[in-house]
């Protein structure tokens, strides 16, 4: 829930930052713009749409041969993935849904065509993963749809973790994971000072596919088809620490308080109780982000993540089940502890 | 539903020094919300500096104060520890299943639903507590019949123990009000169909369009039945959430045998699928549409219908034509224009909202 624009533009315009006169014009301009953003179920709708007809237009463009071998290949998907970003950004495509859908499977078709050139091209995985990563980050920058921008951090995530598997990186799930949490992280915390920068309608589509990212690694860890065997310990600390960083801030002043030392214990012994659950501090850190950036989306996707970490913990293998017991009851107490404690202080 | 997801994060700098609202201002200008998107569409607007947007944003971004903190801390604090405890329950008993004799088994389990009832009860269902433990429940009547079965050996089929899990919840849910637990009670109906279908119908209910019309007739009446009585009676049973699944299983259930209609022949094969899906989507955009401004109905019925005539192109295009190619592509921008149309159609009817 958000104030109304008028009230926002009438503050603005007390304080001396925009002529009150002018309000009028400044709230149908805002009008338009809030219209143009679309709600998730209609970004999936078209990200789904996109990714059937891209599979239709590749299918097309190999049946036909137009398609080069090696890096001719990624050659031709870079020229499409330019082309498609021109056509994205062109006053033609502002007013029109299809040239709109047209630039995404564009892009999707660009992004296979330099996967596959570049695999092939040079059958190097970390060149390959290295060029990936970098057309991402250039497509979250410069491409301009919310959908190809929550995609492109997925992908990028997914180069990293390509890299860290390919160098033998110890515990390399963990630390792509914690990669991706971190960037997440700083996306929501620093997302105001980051949405007046230069870059401002990147910023929610990627803070949304970094921590969706984040947490699906965190899910492919306990999963661990590659196996990999991950304790969870490394992601676990991080996590609690981080956590315990955004409490503290938060706290402010409090933090000296009765209440304050409570949560900061809290959070310290909850880290400690739950350091082969790294799940159950994953979605704490998102919950808490999700909160205090006001985004019921993120508060929805740590929920539904915990209570799939729950299901897939419970039929892990690496810890036994009355560690698990103790772990999840201990915790649980811990909460169930403090909450009446605190009301009890009032 | 989810803690902290009220509207307390707008507190802050915004509502504490901010005069009374001019009503003689247009109701609409009112409506127009303070969204990152429409703060950003006023950058390189003549007179907007950088300055100005910066503090729109800080404006319309308030970071929540302290109340909305508290308030956020003791309901997270109440769903994460039960969720928890109750997770930690279930791995202890999953543990010592093996040694527990029969008496112990049956006994923990309905000790844990009678003491989450009898809190519920104390608690009563107005308050969150009370609701969290009802549908903590509702939720373990399900093992709790499993273990009952596993133990005495009844030789109940498993759509048996689905049915008989709704069947017992059902006054629960009536009494309790609560979207989650409706929603419970919808995938406990389905899921005992499904299963029943099998076992009493004969054919496998994936290959069976008579399963798929019947469950699209079920699920629609429900659906009915929920809008009607949620006008009525507003309050807790307004949330959307219901609607929203009694809609998409409705539109699932007669997808499918769209597709299968089309797919087997253009000539065989019951048309029932694309009469009932027609009706669906009259049904979502001439009754439902011009009461409801939820676009998550009009969404759904456009992505089902999308997919019937993307499988009628392709039957076309690609089995029944001898330019492949072509075909390919056709499907290609086919699917593109149906999107974009969709889309189109849905911001069109948001900003009419």
């Amino acid at each position: 829930m958000r104030p109304p624009l008028v009230r926002v533009l009438r503050r603005l315009g007390r304080e001396g930052l925009v002529d009150l006169e002018a309000v009028s014009g400044l709230l149908a301009v805002g009008d338009q713009g809030e219209r143009h953003s679309a709600p998730w179920f209609v970004r999936l709708l078209v990200g789904f749409g996109a990714w059937v007809a891209s599979g239709f237009l590749v299918a097309f463009l190999f049946m036909v041969d137009l398609v080069p071998e090696d890096l001719g290949a990624a050659l031709f998907g870079a020229f499409v993935l330019a082309g498609a970003g021109a056509l994205r950004r062109s006053p033609a495509a502002e007013g029109s849904d299809f040239l709109q859908q047209s630039a995404l499977a564009g892009w999707l078709v660009g992004q296979l065509m330099v996967v596959f050139g570049m695999a092939e091209g040079t059958d190097s995985p970390p060149v390959t993963a290295g060029v990936v990563l970098l057309v991402q980050v250039a497509s979250m920058a410069f491409f301009a749809d919310a959908v190809a921008r929550f995609l492109a951090s997925g992908f990028a995530v997914a180069s990293v973790l390509a890299l860290m598997l390919h160098w033998k990186v110890p515990q390399g799930d963990e630390v792509a994971f914690l990669l991706s949490a971190l960037g997440a992280g700083l996306i929501w915390w620093h997302r105001p000072a980051l949405l007046a920068g230069r870059f401002p309608q990147a910023v929610n589509p990627v803070g949304y596919g970094l921590v969706f990212s984040a947490l699906a690694l965190l899910a492919l860890a306990l999963a661990d088809p590659l196996e990999q065997h991950p304790s969870g310990i490394l992601a676990s600390t991080a996590l609690s620490a981080g956590v315990l960083l955004m409490a503290w801030c938060l706290l402010g002043e409090r933090r000296r308080s009765g209440p304050g030392l409570a949560v900061l214990g809290l959070v310290l012994l909850l880290g400690l109780a739950t350091s082969s659950a790294p799940g159950v501090m994953a979605a704490v850190g998102t919950l808490v982000l999700g909160f205090r950036a006001g985004e019921r989306g993120l508060l929805a996707l740590a929920w539904s993540f915990l209570l799939f970490f729950l299901a897939a913990f419970y039929y892990n293998l690496e810890v036994p089940l009355l560690e698990k017991s103790g772990l999840l009851l201990a915790s649980g107490a811990l909460l169930l502890g403090l909450r009446a404690l605190l009301r009890r202080c009032g | 539903m989810f803690p902290g997801s009220k509207d307390h994060v707008v507190r802050g700098a915004m509502m504490e020094e901010e005069p009374e609202y001019d009503a003689s201002q247009s109701r609409e200008a009112d409506l127009v919300p303070a969204t990152p998107e429409a703060i950003l569409a006023l950058r390189g607007h003549a007179g907007v500096s950088p300055e100005a947007v910066r503090r729109a944003l800080e404006l319309a971004l308030p970071t929540p104060g302290p109340e909305a903190w508290t308030h956020f801390l003791d309901r997270t604090l109440l769903f994460l520890g039960g969720l928890l405890a109750t997770s930690g329950v279930v791995c202890f008993f999953a543990f010592n299943w093996q040694a527990l004799g029969r008496l112990a088994r049956l006994g923990l389990v309905e000790a844990v639903v009678v003491l989450a009832a009898l809190g519920a009860w104390r608690l009563g269902p107005e308050r969150l507590a009370g609701q969290v433990l009802l549908t903590v429940a509702a939720v373990l009547v399900g093992p709790l019949l499993g273990v009952y079965g596993q133990i005495y050996q009844t030789g109940a089929d498993a759509w048996n123990l689905f049915l008989a899990w709704g069947l017992l919840i059902v006054p629960w849910v009536l009494v309790g009000r609560n979207p989650v637990l409706w929603l419970l009670l919808l995938g406990l109906g389905n899921l005992t169909a499904w299963l029943a279908w099998g076992q009493l119908a004969g054919p496998d209910p994936w290959d069976s369009t008579s399963f798929y019309l019947w469950m699209c007739s079920t699920n629609s009446l429900a659906w009915g039945a929920w809008e009607f009585f949620r006008r009525r009676n507003p309050g807790p049973l307004t949330s959307s959430w219901v609607s929203r699944a009694l809609a998409a299983l409705c539109l699932f259930y007669a997808a499918v045998p769209s597709w299968m209609a089309l797919l087997e022949s253009r000539f065989e094969g019951p048309w029932l699928g694309p009469v009932f899906l027609a009706a669906l989507l009259v049904a979502i955009f001439r009754l439902l549409r011009p009461r409801d401004p939820d676009l998550f109905l009009p969404a759904a019925g456009l992505a089902a219908a999308i997919s019937v005539v993307t499988v009628a192109a392709s039957r076309i295009l690609l089995e029944e034509s001898e330019a492949e190619e072509a075909g390919i592509l056709l499907m290609g921008v086919l699917v593109l224009a149906q999107v974009a149309g969709a889309a189109a159609w849905l911001r069109r009817a948001g900003r009419s909202s």
